[in-house]
């Protein structure tokens, strides 16, 4: 192996490093737009090109879920274009997204007998879809939204891997580090970034997904997804100061919470 | 002139009987797929699955037959089932969706297309291993095979020991490739009833 190979095999470089770095590449030109949600997409499609590929034979939850990923591009354009009425955009997005989870674990459950599919089809994507509501509800405060969405992608990321699925833990880092790059330009500029509600839509997605994914086919409890529901909300709770590295700063902080219960939960499982 | 195609036939009848295949159960207890991996290039990890059925075909005489291997991949161990800790263990990791995908492939199946024989040995099995949603051809060298009565029960029975490799990568199993190398070798032992 040469030097290169083993720092592109590291995991904190796959899931981290570069796909933060490629986000931020991206996110520079974008920064001033409402499109700077793409920078997250840019940085998730690195993480999967090196953790898994892009090979589609046998679709498993994985390629499913990479595919929604880059796909969310699509989601962001219609959110910000739908301007009639902003709830039924909401709405709409939020069962797309539910219906991509449960697309993306019908192989799961079609071998589950119907009683329990549905349950779990229902949970899946209820999960999915109220994340992706919350985080959508948040974005009339850009700042705050995204600094939930990062805390929150982190959260599924490390709950994902103490769920034994180190792939599905790499993908929710990777779009956690990307929508840290896309925060990280207003934040050293000092000037929220512009107004969109997508802002963090493609991070809370993939970070969504990949928790549900994580509790159907890795060994994630489903209870541990449970606090994790409270991290758009806690950073809503959070004072709108004016300064917007100090909003930020403390917007995390409130998330934080939640998510560190979410991680507490997933290590100190039941023997 | 009826009674000599009867006679043919009755003397035909013994030698398509010993003809035609012999079909044999797998013994779940006494057969156990293996395989290995390089760790770091430092250590080789062992491992096996807990369970493995299937069937077998064998036509010594006419040197045909056939194999249909299932092994189901959540009873993969590899020695690490459970830590005290809040870590996940190594078989709960091999269980996810960064190995072999237990969840939605909860099987792993060998289907044998062509047996070789060296004269009268049985020198490898050919066939088509379908691995998390993936077919590939896989060849397995035949390092041993005798086949006779159980010294116990005396039920006929045939035993093997195969071996081989491939390339966990060519199923899609990417997953810490080069640090968990990505060839892996496979020794598989049989034992098979005859039914």
């Amino acid at each position: 192996m040469t030097d290169l190979d083993i720092w592109l095999s590291h995991p904190a470089v796959q899931a981290g490093v570069l796909p933060f770095i490629v986000a931020l590449v991206v996110a520079l030109p974008l920064a001033r737009t409402r499109w700077l949600a793409l920078a997250q997409v840019a940085g998730f499609a690195v993480c999967v090109t090196l953790v898994a590929g892009w090979s589609l034979e046998s679709l498993t939850s994985t390629r499913k879920l990479a595919i929604i990923g880059v796909a969310s591009v699509a989601l962001c354009v219609l959110v910000e274009m739908w301007t009639a009425n902003w709830r039924a955009a909401i709405a709409a997005a939020s069962l797309a997204l539910a219906i991509a989870a449960i697309w993306m674990t019908w192989r799961v459950l079609v071998q589950k007998e119907p009683g329990p599919a549905i349950f779990a089809a229902v949970l899946v994507g209820g999960y999915v879809a109220a994340q992706c509501a919350l985080s959508l509800q948040a974005g009339e405060d850009p700042v705050r939204c995204t600094s939930a969405a990062v805390v929150f992608a982190l959260a599924s990321g490390v709950v994902a891997v103490l769920g034994a699925s180190a792939v599905l833990g790499s993908m929710a880092i990777s779009v956690g580090a990307s929508a840290m790059a896309t925060l990280a330009i207003p934040f050293i500029r000092n000037v929220p970034p512009p107004r969109g509600r997508s802002v963090a839509l493609p991070a809370t997605a993939v970070a969504a997904l990949a928790g549900a994914a994580a509790v159907l086919v890795a060994d994630l409890s489903a209870y541990c997804l449970l606090p994790l529901l409270l991290v758009a909300p806690a950073a809503r709770l959070a004072p709108a100061l004016r300064p917007m590295r100090v909003r930020a700063l403390v917007a995390f902080s409130f998330a934080v919470v939640p998510a560190a219960c979410a991680i507490a939960l997933a290590w100190f499982r039941p023997a | 002139m009826k009674r000599i195609p009867s006679i043919l036939l009755a003397l035909l009848l013994p030698a398509g009987a010993i003809a035609a295949g012999a079909n044999y159960n797998i013994d779940s207890f006494h057969s156990f797929p293996n395989f290995s991996v390089s760790h770091l290039g430092m250590s080789t990890i062992h491992g096996r699955f807990e369970h493995m059925t299937g069937k077998i075909v064998f036509d010594s005489a006419a040197k045909t037959g056939s194999m249909e291997i299932h092994v189901p991949t959540a009873t993969v161990s590899t020695g690490d089932a459970k830590r005290a800790d809040g870590a996940r263990s190594r078989d709960e990791h091999l269980r996810s969706a960064d190995f072999f995908n237990a969840a939605e492939f909860p099987e792993m199946v060998f289907k044998s297309t062509k047996l070789n024989f060296a004269g009268d040995k049985l020198e490898s099995v050919e066939g088509n291993l379908t691995l998390i949603g993936v077919t590939k051809p896989v060849k397995l060298n035949v390092t041993s095979f005798v086949c006779g009565p159980n010294p116990f029960s005396k039920k006929p029975m045939c035993g093997a020991n195969l071996e081989g490799s491939l390339k966990r990568t060519d199923f899609g199993m990417k997953f810490g490739v080069p640090a968990i190398s990505d060839e892996v070798k496979l020794v598989v032992g049989v034992e098979a009833y005859q039914e």
